[in-house]
């Protein structure tokens, strides 16, 4: 190998150092974010509040496939059979002693205990559409609830006791502690399932003797949860009666169809307009009235009772700029196809735009879904649409 | 001194030990992803200069490493030394020019695409036009000015910015935003509970909520959840603090000087001169099962600067080029009723292409113009496989 | 004389490899032309015959069943008893547990390997309760015993599914069932339609139609393979049903479909034991298929042909037999040994090769598509750069180097085809044949060609240390093969990096993620530079170059392997145990050779004094 005079090309190679590190450093600083300025029209903008957690790209560990692309390994190969028909009907067998509570906006099944002394347990099922948090978020949480510290996910393992609920496997926790309010013992057995999008929430709460004393019954309250295979064909011809002899005891995994939401029918009145409803509206609408003032109606829904009355009529104030109301009265019923509803009619100023707005929220409770009409916006827009408002809500057909 | 330095800095000895730090590191890398997450462990091994210890970042700092673009600088260094210094014109020298200079482009090619190339996300539902993607980790601060009645000002200050600056000013806000606490990544709840602390705001929805920072997320596919108090100062005094959070989609409204604003923490947002409606995605399996044959968005394209309206079909290893963006079918609802592409802006694209081909031809000229003398000469001496050859060792 | 001994050989092994094309004619059951049958299964059409011995290799790791008698059940005998004849395939000891944990649970004695399901069956509740528990547990924080747990767990279920896919359970005469359930039809749906509308219904008949409903129903929901074809002759081809769906649509269409009618014949026949029925029903069945699903049934045919003819274990037997014969000629020397090992070699290769392509027409599909079919492919290059460097140098290494190429690589294959199918569907990104057929082949030559280079380089210490055989002119030509073949893996592995950059650009478009199987795919091209730069600069000379080499095979090794191990990226297969245990003796056998590699010269064999010549 013979050389270049290294001299030479010794200084060659500085002169390029020279003029690759302004490039380099160009580059590092070149990094920098910066704040952007600019202007949007304003209809795009109404996406803000339809917008919630970011568009995640959801990638897991799988052979070969890129980021963003769902972990198909963890749907069970099961083949559903034929397809869906009704939607779930979830039923129990109630044990003794056990008051049955209507179920509210929230809950789809709600019950009430007795002890000797009046001391008083609470039962509730309660199921959340998509992630309703972490597991441990939840458990934790209701640990605060009782006074207790927080656990790290692998204290939780341990304690989570593996039951059966509905036919699919759940993890049952046993918190006890101590009442907030008045210092009492309570206890908390609180019980986690994931089937399919949803999470279901069975949890007793109250006195730590009665809850003691119920915690068997509980358990078998939970095994005896049924939430109803679809109907094979449309008719009810269904497994009631199979004639298959006992061999059939012991399948180990019982997949369960997939249950789907669906958007009711219903008849829009003229002069709304739909619009993309973003990732968590089943549908909006926007409404004009004189001198371009608007008014929007959302529909929206919740399993269960998406809350109780209660946290969504102080959620609907808290967007009228209003204090929380602590005495809620029942509100008006109308009635609705499938049931009654209940009104709320709220003034007060929009909390985004600050101008003066109202509200008139319609919560419609079926058995195991609430849904959330909300009509808000300018005044008297709100005044004019009212009525046509009430029919498009008695209109649905859920 | 420089002789030697130069000497040094062209060596053979330096590439094989570059070559043989990069090993390690790439093997030291991979393992600590396991813990770290791909996306940390990728930014403290490859994408800096120096690999420090503690690995998570904390103290103390110390350097143990030399990292992904300290040892492809003094590489490239190195390859560019060796050429001026050996540099010989000459048909056998061909194919070693063009694979180091091959080489020298993917490197530089790859040092640009961490600079300059940026990747986010579109997420639309079935029927939704958007006309913007966002960041897949990065969030901003939009103070949006919504007083006039056809349009709204904004002015988005990255979350990386606010924690950098503290206070913000621009001359289109006629206030400043001052960052009072940041966490990068959070939780909040509505209950008191242990291990958070009451928000302690002075304006705005905070006021109820309770808070705790976490720590900063590691697994792929979470992604933290930023909370901020910030306060919003201007010549007559401050207007308040305000909790601003990525779980908190309601923006929070204030006014000054009788305009009206608002303030959300929100993904950073990347406007685009033109609008995507997703008409239709089809997620297609394979007969009776789960696994995915295809997934593919039907899109509306429209831009009303030029007039464009027209449909495409976005699918798997079928993206959208325009613009210089380019949208790939990367991911979609667990309802199949939304889709989400990637979005990504990358100008130096073409380098590893072009390397590629370079070098791959350099490889080649090199492996033939000393195979097919060889061949010959044994084909040339017949049988005689114990003569030895005097074969010019490179 | 000698010198028609290597045709000799070839001719031999050939006619082997033919002979077992010929297949007796089968008395009794003809199970081989059920296995012929087309079903749709995980996504793809596939005789029943793969089924059996996918099902067969998950569950006992064999593709046979040893009776107590002597004879051996073939996959799809087996198949047909647990479709046809549960009680008596719930006896057959299928369920191989090696994990002591695992047994002491089911309360078994560990003096077995392979247990029956009756034998499991008592300790079902316990085994559910257990795999409830361990499901909620991520894949990568699981305990050996877990993960045997859920292993067998899993086979339990395939199992309990395939007894469920083609007969509802407790039916004896399933002809006769459905004689009686076509008759219970029209009585029954006009029950159900009174009763819908209020009026006054059948009770028996309403009860009657219920009951067989319910029983199909069972079967809908967990039968695995799909077997009937679709009846309206303009319905999408591929839109096959399991038979409790079949029969359920059959209270609409009121008319039992010919394929159900076929296999409930088959059942009748098997289980009364009368084989001309369900041999009748068989045929009769497939002429019917062939006639309206010719497709099918011909790729099923063809399958089955594959399936029987195992050409990759054939292919095995004679990489053995060649690499012994290679051996030898280092020490004996003599030619027809050497050539001998070379014919077959190729005869061999020439199998091993009818075999890839025929996977390529089964699958429609470029080589390489999983890591079964990675490790065939890599066993197929590592030989045909045997060969040549055989042919180049002829003496004896490059046979050596190909035959036991071959050898480890089939053995590797077919421990990785124990999951299961390995002509499983493409998941959507990778539904690309033009970056399968050059990435991944590209990528997967480099590996070759990589471990050929270890290999000679293992033969150069071995051969150095322990034997007198490395003449200064065998260690030169092992010198020249090593840098050759170092040169192709250099030029192979980066260029199929980089194409696997480029197709992830083009896919999402990010050229390079530092995933860990990029980031092993990027070792492999810096440590072939490596050694090629050391070489240059001196720093090595010919030990070093071999010992360099050594290291390849690890780092090879851990980009093909290790890295899936990790549980993480975009990669990541998982974590087996077994295959961890073997990559970690594999390094230690690598490691071991290259501390024999750094022994002074003075302690070769072949280097010490009194040289040879």
């Amino acid at each position: 190998m013979s050389n270049y005079p290294i001299r030479r090309s010794a200084a060659k190679s500085v002169r390029l150092l020279a003029l690759l590190t302004p490039l380099l450093l160009l580059a590092t600083g070149c990094h920098r974010d910066d704040v952007k300025v600019y202007r949007i029209a304003k209809d795009q903008d109404q996406q803000l509040s339809a917008q919630t957690a970011p568009a995640l790209p959801t990638d897991s560990p799988n052979p070969g496939l890129p980021p963003g692309l769902p972990d198909i390994s963890s749907v069970p190969a099961a083949t559903a059979a034929a397809a869906a028909g009704a939607p779930p009907q979830l039923t129990w067998t109630t044990p003794a002693g056990w008051t049955e509570v209507p179920p509210s906006e929230m809950r789809v099944a709600s019950f009430k205990v007795t002890g000797a002394g009046g001391e008083q347990a609470d039962v509730s099922v309660i199921p959340l559409p998509g992630m309703a948090g972490t597991d441990s978020a939840n458990v934790n949480r209701w640990r605060g609830q009782v006074g207790l510290s927080v656990l790290t996910d692998d204290e939780l393992q341990k304690a989570a006791e593996n039951i059966e609920a509905g036919g699919q496997p759940a993890q049952l926790y046993d918190i006890a502690g101590t009442n907030p309010t008045g210092g009492s013992a309570e206890r908390i057995l609180g019980v986690i399932q994931h089937r399919d999008n949803t999470a279901w929430f069975y949890k007793m709460t109250g006195d730590a003797d009665v809850v003691e004393k119920q915690k068997a019954a509980f358990v078998d309250f939970l095994k005896s949860l049924n939430f109803g295979a679809a109907a094979p064909t449309q008719t009810e011809i269904s497994a009631a009666n199979p004639t298959g002899d006992g061999n059939m005891g012991t399948l180990l995994t019982i997949p369960t169809p997939a249950a789907s939401g669906n958007r009711p029918n219903w008849q829009v009145p003229a002069g709304w307009q739909e619009v993309s409803g973003g990732q968590f509206l089943v549908a909006k609408f926007t409404l004009t009235g004189d001198g371009g003032a608007t008014a929007a109606v959302n529909v929206s829904s919740s399993a269960g009772d998406g809350g109780g009355l209660a946290a969504n009529v102080n959620r609907w104030r808290g967007q009228l700029g209003l204090q929380p109301d602590t005495e809620m009265l029942q509100p008006p019923q109308i009635d609705v196809a499938g049931g009654k509803a209940s009104v709320v009619d709220i003034s007060g100023t929009d909390a985004r735009t600050g101008q003066p707005a109202r509200l008139v929220g319609i919560i419609v409770s079926l058995p195991d879904q609430t849904w959330f009409y909300k009509l808000m916006g300018d005044a008297k827009v709100v005044e004019s649409q009212k009525d046509a408002f009430i029919q498009f809500v008695q209109s649905a057909k859920h | 001194m420089l002789k030697n330095l130069f000497k040094v800095f062209s060596s053979l000895k330096l590439t094989v030990t570059c070559l043989s730090l990069g090993c390690i590191l790439v093997f030291w890398g991979t393992l600590a992803q396991v813990h770290l997450g791909l996306y940390k462990a990728q930014n403290e091994f490859f994408r800096s200069f120096l690999v420090y210890w503690p690995l998570d970042g904390s103290a103390p700092h110390i350097p143990i490493f030399p990292g992904g673009y300290l040892i492809g600088t003094v590489l490239l260094i190195n390859l560019l030394g060796a050429h001026l210094r050996y540099y010989q014109p000459g048909k056998r020298k061909i194919g070693i020019i063009l694979i180091h200079f091959g080489v020298v482009l993917m490197l530089v090619g790859q040092f640009m695409t961490d600079f300059l190339s940026r990747e986010s996300a579109l997420h639309m539902r079935i029927g939704e036009t958007k006309n913007y993607s966002e960041a897949d980790r990065a969030y901003e601060l939009a103070v949006i000015d919504t007083t006039d009645k056809d349009s709204d000002k904004i002015v988005a200050i990255p979350c990386s910015v606010l924690v950098r600056r503290g206070d913000v000013s621009d001359t289109e806000m006629p206030f400043t935003v001052r960052e009072k606490t940041f966490y990068a990544n959070s939780e909040l709840t509505e209950k008191d509970a242990a291990g958070f602390e009451q928000v302690k705001t002075t304006a705005g929805s905070g006021a109820g909520l309770w808070w705790r920072e976490e720590p900063r997320v590691t697994a792929m596919d979470s992604v933290d959840q930023p909370s901020g108090i910030v306060e919003i100062a201007t010549p007559q005094g401050s207007l308040g603090t305000f909790l601003v959070s990525a779980m908190l989609t309601q923006p929070q409204p204030f006014t000054f000087n009788n305009r009206t604003y608002e303030m959300l923490l929100r993904p950073e947002r990347f406007y685009m001169p033109f609008s995507l409606h997703l008409m239709e995605f089809h997620h297609d399996k394979y007969p009776g099962t789960d696994i995915p044959k295809n997934f593919s968005s039907r899109v509306r394209l429209q831009n009303l600067d030029n007039g464009e309206n027209r449909e495409v079909l976005i699918y798997m290893n079928n993206p959208l080029r325009y613009q210089g963006e380019t949208f790939y079918q990367a991911s979609y609802d667990p309802d199949d009723g939304g889709s989400i592409l990637q979005v990504v802006h990358n100008p130096s694209w073409l380098t590893p292409y072009l390397s590629c081909v370079l070098v791959a031809a350099g490889l080649m000229w090199q492996f033939l113009s000393h195979l097919i003398p060889f061949l010959k000469r044994r084909m040339a001496a017949p049988a005689n496989a114990s003569v030895p050859r005097k074969e010019k060792k490179r | 004389m000698k010198k028609w001994i290597p045709l000799i050989l070839v001719a031999a092994m050939a006619g082997w490899v033919l002979s077992s094309l010929y297949q007796p004619p089968e008395t009794g059951f003809q199970t081989r032309e059920f296995g012929k049958l087309p079903v749709l299964m995980d996504g793809r059409f596939q005789p029943f015959d793969s089924v059996a011995r996918n099902s067969l290799l998950q569950i006992r790791t064999k593709q046979t069943v040893p009776l107590d008698n002597g004879q051996m059940l073939t996959a799809t005998e087996w198949l047909l008893e647990v479709l046809m004849k549960p009680e008596q395939a719930d006896d057959r000891k299928v369920f191989r547990i090696d994990n002591g944990e695992v047994l002491a649970l089911l309360k078994l004695p560990e003096s077995q390997k392979y247990y029956s399901f009756n034998q499991l069956k008592p300790q079902a509740d316990e085994l559910e309760k257990q795999a409830d528990r361990i499901e909620g547990i991520d894949d990568a924080k699981r305990t050996v015993f877990e993960t045997q747990l859920m292993k067998l767990f899993s086979e339990m279920n395939l199992y309990q599914r395939l007894e469920i896919s083609l007969k509802p359970p407790g039916t004896d005469d399933f002809a006769a069932e459905l004689d009686a359930y076509q008759k219970s039809i029209a009585p029954g749906v006009a029950a159900v339609s009174a009763r819908d509308a209020g009026k006054k219904f059948d009770q028996d008949a309403f009860n009657n139609l219920i009951g067989f409903m319910g029983n199909y129903e069972t079967v809908a929901r967990f039968a695995l393979p799909a077997v009937i074809p679709p009846s309206d002759p303009g319905a999408p081809r591929n839109d096959w049903q399991n038979i409790g769906t079949n029969l359920m649509a059959t209270a609409h269409t009121g008319e039992i479909s010919p394929p159900a009618q076929a296999y409930a014949t088959m059942v009748t026949g098997y289980r009364s034991g009368s084989p001309a029925d369900f041999n009748h029903a068989v045929s009769d069945y497939h002429l019917w298929l062939a006639d309206r699903f010719a497709p099918q049934v011909n790729k099923a045919s063809r399958e089955f042909f594959f399936n029987n003819f195992q050409p990759f274990y054939k292919a095995l037997v004679i990489y053995v037999l060649a690499l012994l014969l290679a051996l030898f000629s280092w020490f004996n020397l003599s030619d027809w040994l050497r050539r001998s090992a070379f014919y077959l070699v190729g005869l061999a290769w020439v199998i091993h090769t009818f075999g890839l392509i025929f996977r390529m027409y089964l699958e429609g599909r470029p080589p390489v598509t999983n890591l079964y079919s990675s490790a065939i492919f890599i066993g197929w290059g590592a030989v045909i750069l045997g060969m040549v460097l055989e042919n180049i140098y002829r003496d004896g290494i490059g046979c050596v180097v190909a035959a036991f190429a071959g050898f480890v690589t089939q053995i590797i294959a077919h421990n990785l085809a124990m999951t299961g199918d390995t002509m499983e569907m493409m998941r959507a990104v990778l539904d690309t044949n033009f970056w399968l057929a050059t990435h991944v082949v590209v990528v997967t030559l480099g590996y070759a060609s990589t471990f050929v280079a270890g290999l000679l380089a293992i033969i150069y210490i071995l051969r150095g240390v322990f034997t007198t055989t490395l003449t200064p002119e065998t260690a030169k030509s092992l010198a020249r093969m090593v840098y050759g073949i170092v040169c192709f893996a250099t030029l192979f592995s980066f260029v199929g990096t980089v194409l696997g950059g480029i197709w992830a650009d083009q896919s999402w478009g990010r050229f390079w993620g530092w995933d860990p199987k990029e980031n092993g795919a990027l070792l492999i091209v810096l440590w072939n530079a490596t050694i090629l730069h050391a070489r240059w600069g001196g720093l090595v000379r010919e030990r070093g170059l071999m010992n360099l080499a050594i290291i390849g095979n690890i780092v090879t090794s851990w980009s093909w392997f290790g890295v899936n191990m990790l549980g993480i990226g975009l990669h990541s297969y998982g974590f087996t145990d077994a295959a961890f245990k073997w990559l970690m003796f594999f390094v230690g056998s690598q490691l071991a050779l290259i501390v024999l590699g750094l022994l002074p010269v003075k302690m070769w064999k072949s280097f010490s004094p009194a040289p040879k010549s």
